[in-house]
């Protein structure tokens, strides 16, 4: 999820601060280096706290910190002085910023490795807050559902999507959160205040439990998180067994319209908000999107500082109208990764910004296509078995698949 | 009649005064001796008057304002009148305005012969604001009365408080409970006009003779009514066999019908029968609506030396068939049908007794008992297919109880059977003071209305549900008690001429009062009050040229009941099945669902009757046989019936089934020892309330020229300006559909509106139908103008009064209140823009209707092209073009007399 390409280099700085690297033995040329971190340009108000830049050196691995950034516009500038080498340079930071009225921060990375310093090189790193971490994607989304084995006629309980992670390293998945878009692919509206640049805006939100080390992803590994946990094909022989889900849906309600299973053996997700009393569903033509999101606070706080209550414009048939509605934003900066669907033939406008999905993917062709049902979304693997992860849903995925786990 | 002469006495002269061409009785027209001083007598209430002339030889003048002066040798018997605006012989095919004071419109048969209707409903076009409709008979049709845009079913009050009475006796509809309970699927809701009043589907219009829908302000001797009431006359004696074949669009209809008459001994009987068929597309078999009637009619009179009396005995059969299936072939082979049956017999007998003589205080007497059972079936069959696991609760206690889990697929079986019975005796008598000088009389009666429903209602097996889900029950509706109104009325009724100027008024009070109600419903003890004025001016008639003119101004006030129906007073209990207990196991049988169960009676006994305040001015100027009526009416119904949601805590136990060892089961788990923490919910069922109201204003307009003599040909110009107001009247309760956490928003919020729609138009219809007797030909063009229709919502508020929280706590709305993290849902997303005016412009539909009779009237032959032409221009709409359609529809039809 590199989207370094997108932002504007800007004009390096002036204002030097000294600052001595620990060193070894091994005498090396000292060089002057020049470090700047980039906010990105689409933030409004943005302000950076606690930056810091840790660069190491490949070959001695002595590492050295800086801390002492100048502000200059966008950009936050440090010059040191280092020896010369290759260096692989990290930094993080914590960015203040503007999502209309309400204020957010969030952490911030950026990474460039093996850089060569020599004298007098200046280096620019971009805080890029899209890709906050990488590794984990959506691999699949069997959002249409099945339907009883010969007919047209939908059984919608055996919904599914997997999670996988998709670096070399270990990812803990708790407080994770898997979202669906509060608007629709296929009914474009005119949004004021429109975050849709800097959030994204929720229907519903389910956060995978844990303390933050309690569900370790290997690399390479799946979740499969089941709409409903349980062997379906006992009910329904076409559809498929998802006993062994690593976690439901579960809606606990009172009401005997939303009856809902809880498979005692499958964990279930921690339901945040919804939209809607009832029990949850993925939308199965494919009007709506879904995006993993890291959370940075508390169901709580997530409720009192998340509200968004915006105004859009109905063209209807009869005429046009002011109308008004709510939901909650969630900044772009938290969301792992974002999955745009549509109809293929209805597709109006995409849920999210571009920085989080360039493109969208499809089952139906038409919003009454029947044959939707019993296709999925799956992501492409590169050569070497990776997943493809440019942020642009209509080339990494594959649309109209055989879900991977029917038989 | 028995004259005597006494030798220089005077002579007493009994005589009756007629309309020519309608032969009804004239009240209050003047009776003066040629040469005699002033007014010699005035009309009574049945037309008579008695004088005493000096010789036989005298002249007398009979007048009457808005008729030619009559002046004939005094005799004893009938004076004929004959009216300035309407010729003898004189066809009128469209409605009239009566010459009464409450504003009625008059449809008479030649108008129905001219509209050639297939139903009751198709008279609409006719009224005041009323224009061509295409029939949609596989729906039910109500009336709506002075109407402005069409509110929901919680503002149908209007339709349900519009009285129909055939040959006097009303349609009750006060036990209809045809409707499918839970429904939720169109075959079931668009068929459903429970408290809705009368279908006007079931009405055929063949025997009709005469029909008066009074829009006004009806006699006290009419009760149960709100908003209006529309009295069928229909056709007696004659010695025709008369049958008719029509075929429209949509639809064919059969009728045959016979008169037998035997002069000599008073005597007749009239047979009819009536076939319609009728379906949503001539192409379509599956969705249809059928309608047979069968009406045998016998009416007998005597007249003896004191007494004319006469007895009428109806029987009536109705039948109204309602089909819809999906076709198979398009729906996988899955059965899904609605047939709903509707089978009344109807039995009145009327009695009536005049005493011969007419000097007598006592007038009339009549009695009526009418009685009719209904028959009334609904069958729902259909091959339910879930989607999803579902439960369904079944216990018809209250307490705890494990739910069903229901299969994938099965076949719901619901019935509905309703077996309404009414019985309406109405005794009344006319009293007159004798005067020559005032034509009085006063009119005492009471009626005792009962309607009960012998049906088993609802009937299904509740672990095979149609809307699975829904906590719907079986019940039976026969327990229900009957629901009795009894009901006293007086009216007084003069006229009088002061200098020249007429003065009529009928002032009267109805007092209604339901019995049979536990003391628990705050109507028991309650009488109702209804009070109703209409009088009139007519000021002396003046000279035009060669033509006369006279004006009259009449207005009106009244209050109008109508009771509450047995489903508004009895409504099925409510089951809330609260989930307490939900075990998962991959073994379907170990799986258990307990629900605890609540079962509330809904019943509003707070309940009344529905009122409705009516004034109106009228205007009627007659100039050389035109006439222009014109009334500005107001009415206000605060109190409609409606259904209201009403949310209140429940409690229940949410039990942790996480203990449960899945392994060491051998069937469903113990409740017992499973922890559970007492919570609650806020769970709402509906209650019927006075919470509708309805304001209607408007005015209508009808004016009838003179057929032009050399054109054969007659202008009639009605229309209306009508504008509504559907709102709520008491503050109402709604609950935000969020879920935070995993709970929902744990408050309801109250709300003084809800909703608010004013809707008006402004219609003209242009009518100019020509009459050529020497061609037996009538023909009409009808230009019916709709000005424009609009629609705009009434500002609503977002914040609420009050709200309750989850323990039922009732708390005052702050503003601050707004900006907290869970009560900010209670605030409501209205905008300005949802207030903007919707109107749609004008539009014009052009009908042209024939009429030819052939072989001495023996073979008639009609025909009617509704919108052979139209002006429905595209309009814009915030940028948006809106384009209208409109198309053609045709009917022919063939009448034989013989």
């Amino acid at each position: 999820m590199n989207m370094n390409k997108l932002y504007i280099i800007s004009v390096l700085t002036l204002l030097l601060w000294l600052t001595s690297c620990s060193n070894d033995d091994d005498v090396a040329r000292m060089v002057q280096l020049s470090i700047s971190v980039q906010l990105p340009i689409n933030l409004d108000n943005a302000s950076l706290d606690e930056a810091q830049v840790v660069m190491t050196n490949i070959e001695t691995l002595a590492t050295c910190e800086v801390n002492n950034f100048e502000q200059s516009d966008n950009d936050y500038t440090a010059t040191i002085t280092v020896p010369e080498g290759r260096y692989n340079i990290k930094a993080t930071g914590g960015i203040t910023y503007a999502i209309g009225s309400s204020t957010t921060r969030t952490t911030m990375r950026a990474e460039s490795m093996g850089v060569k310093v020599s004298d007098n090189t200046s280096i620019t790193l971009l805080f890029n807050n899209y890709n906050a971490e990488a590794g984990m994607v959506i691999e699949e989304i069997f959002f249409t559902s099945s339907t009883f084995s010969g007919t047209q006629r939908p059984y919608t309980d055996d919904q599914y999507l997997i999670l996988t992670n998709n670096s070399d390293h270990l990812i803990y998945a708790d407080s994770l959160a898997i979202v669906e878009s509060k608007f629709q692919t296929d009914m474009q509206w005119e949004l004021t205040p429109n975050l849709m640049k800097d959030a994204i805006t929720v229907s519903w939100l389910y956060l995978i439990p844990g303390n933050g080390t309690s569900v370790p992803v290997e690399a390479g590994e799946s979740l499969v998180i089941a709409l409903n946990a349980k062997d379906h094909t006992n009910i329904n022989s076409t559809s498929i067994d998802l006993s062994h889900a690593d976690f439901e849906f579960y809606d606990v309600s009172p009401n005997t319209e939303f009856y809902d299973e809880d498979n005692p053996a499958v964990a279930n997700l921690v339901k945040w908000y919804s939209d809607l009393w009832s029990y949850t569903m993925l939308n199965n033509k494919g009007s709506k999107s879904y995006g993993l999101v890291r959370m940075h606070s508390s169901n709580d706080e997530f409720i009192a500082n998340n509200f968004y209550k915006y105004s859009y414009i109905v063209n209807a048939a009869w005429g046009t109208y002011e109308s008004t509605g709510d939901g909650y934003f969630i900044p772009n900066s938290w969301v792992i990764d974002w999955v745009n669907l549509a109809i293929r033939n209805e597709w109006a406008w995409n849920v999210a910004s571009p920085m989080l999905d360039a493109g969208w993917t499809y089952c139906a062709e038409t919003s009454s296509d029947k044959s939707r049902y019993g296709t999925s979304v799956i992501r492409k693997r590169d050569s070497s078995g990776r997943l493809i992860d440019t942020n642009n849903s209509t080339n990494d995925f594959l649309s109209r698949q055989k879900p991977s786990l029917a038989q | 009649m028995a004259v005597t002469i006494v030798a220089n006495a005077q002579t007493k002269i009994t005589g009756l005064v007629l309309d020519k061409a309608t032969r009804e009785p004239m009240i209050g027209a003047v009776v003066s001796i040629t040469g005699g001083n002033g007014v010699a007598a005035v009309t009574g209430v049945d037309g008579h008057f008695t004088i005493m002339v000096p010789n036989v030889a005298a002249t007398v003048t009979v007048s009457y304002v808005g008729y030619k002066t009559l002046v004939e040798k005094v005799h004893n018997g009938e004076y004929l009148i004959e009216s300035q605006t309407n010729a003898l012989d004189e066809v009128v095919v469209t409605a009239q305005e009566s010459k009464h004071l409450s504003t009625t419109s008059v449809i008479g048969r030649q108008a129905m012969d001219h509209l050639q209707p297939s139903s009751f409903g198709d008279m609409m076009e006719l009224i005041p604001g009323g224009r061509a409709q295409d029939p949609h008979l596989t729906n039910p049709s109500t009336i709506s009365l002075r109407e402005a845009g069409g509110g929901d079913a919680n503002y149908s009050t209007s339709s349900l408080g519009t009285s129909f009475m055939i040959d006097g006796a009303p349609i009750s509809t006060n036990a209809n409970m045809q409707y499918v309970s839970g429904g939720t699927d169109s075959q079931s809701l668009k068929r459903d006009f429970t408290n809705q009043g009368v279908d006007m589907r079931t009405i055929s219009t063949d025997d009709i003779e005469r029909v008066e829908i009074v829009r006004g302000i009806p006699s006290v001797e009419y009760g149960d009514l709100t908003s209006g009431l529309v009295k069928i006359e229909r056709k007696r004696g004659g010695n025709n066999v008369t049958a008719r074949l029509k075929a429209d669009m949509g639809s064919y209809l059969f009728y045959l019908g016979k008169g037998l008459e035997w002069q000599p001994r008073k005597l007749s009987l009239n047979i009819s029968a009536d076939y319609l068929d009728s379906r949503i597309d001539p192409r379509n078999t599956l969705e249809n609506y059928k309608r047979f009637t069968l009406s045998a009619r016998l009416h007998k009179a005597w007249s003896t030396s004191r007494f004319n009396s006469s007895l009428s005995a109806n029987v009536d059969y109705t039948g109204s068939f309602d089909n819809d299936k999906t076709d198979p072939d398009l729906n996988e082979g899955a059965v899904d049908t609605y047939k709903s049956s509707y089978n009344r017999w109807a039995l009145t007998t009327s009695f009536s007794l005049k005493p011969s003589d007419h000097d007598s205080w006592f007038k009339v007497l009549n009695a009526m008992l009418a009685t009719s059972l209904d028959n009334d079936n609904i069958k729902r069959e259909k091959l339910v297919q879930l989607r999803r696991a579902t439960i369904a609760a079944t216990s018809m206690q209250p307490g705890e109880s494990d739910a069903v889990i229901l299969p994938y697929s099965y076949t719901a079986q619901h019935r509905v059977e309703g077996k309404p019975f009414n019985l309406f005796l109405k005794v009344n008598s006319k009293l007159q003071v004798p005067s020559t000088r005032i034509s009085n009389s006063l009119l005492l009666g009471l009626d005792w209305n009962v309607d009960k429903n012998y049906g088993k209602g609802q009937i299904f097996d509740p672990t095979r549900p149609l809307y699975p889900g829904m906590s719907g029950r079986p019940r039976d509706i026969s327990k229900i008690p009957a629901a009795h109104t009894l009901s006293l009325y007086a009216e007084e009724n003069l006229k009088t001429t002061v200098a020249g100027n007429t003065l009529e008024l009928v002032a009267g009070i109805r007092g209604s009062h339901m019995m049979n109600l536990s003391s628990r419903y705050a109507m028991s003890s309650k009488f109702y009050w209804d009070p109703r004025v209409n009088m009139g001016w007519t000021f002396p008639e003046f000279s035009v040229g060669n033509e006369v003119g006279f004006v009259r101004l009449a207005a009106g006030v009244g209050q109008h009941t109508k009771m509450p129906t047995i489903e508004h007073l009895y409504p099925e209990p409510v089951y809330i099945d609260l989930i307490q207990f939900n075990y998962y196991h991959p073994n379907e049988s170990y799986k258990r669902i307990n629900v605890m169960t609540y079962v509330i009676d809904p019943t509003n006994f707070d309940l009344q009757a529905a009122r409705n305040f009516k004034w109106e001015l009228t205007a009627d100027v007659n100039i050389a046989g035109n006439r222009l009526s014109v009334t500005y009416f107001r009415e206000n119904m605060t109190s409609g019936f409606r259904s209201t949601a009403v949310y209140a805590p429940y409690s229940y136990k949410l039990y942790d089934t996480s203990g449960i060892d899945a392994d060491a089961l051998d069937g469903p788990p113990s409740m017992d020892g499973v922890p559970f923490e007492e919570t609650r919910e806020l769970v709402a069922h509906s209650r019927y309330s006075n919470g509708s109201q309805t304001k209607k204003e408007g005015v209508e307009y009808t004016f009838a020229s003179r057929r032009i003599a050399k054109l054969h040909t007659r202008l009639t110009i009605n229309g209306a300006w009508f504008r509504t107001v559907h709102r709520n009247s008491v503050a109402l309760m709604e609950r935000p559909s969020q879920v935070v956490g995993d709970k929902p928003i744990p408050y309801v919020g109250i709300y003084n509106d809800i909703e608010g729609y004013t809707d008006e138009m402004v219609n003209t219809n242009f009518t100019l139908d020509t009459d050529v007797p020497r061609l037996k030909l009538g023909f009409s063009i009808s230009a019916q103008c709709l000005w424009f229709t609009s629609n705009q919502r009434q500002p609503i508020s977002n914040y609420p009064s009050e709200f309750i929280d989850l323990d039922g706590n009732l708390h005052t709305w702050q503003p601050a209140m707004a900006e907290d993290a869970l009560l900010r849902y209670l605030v409501r997303n209205n905008t300005e823009s949802m207030y903007d005016l919707f109107k749609v412009p004008f539009s014009m539909n052009v009908n042209f209707k024939v009429t030819k009779k052939f072989f001495n009237d023996h073979l008639h032959i009609a025909m009617f092209c509704n919108k052979i032409w139209d002006y429905t221009p595209s309009y814009e709409r915030d940028g948006v073009t809106i384009r209208r359609h409109v198309t053609p529809y045709f009917g022919l039809e063939m009448n034989i007399k013989l």
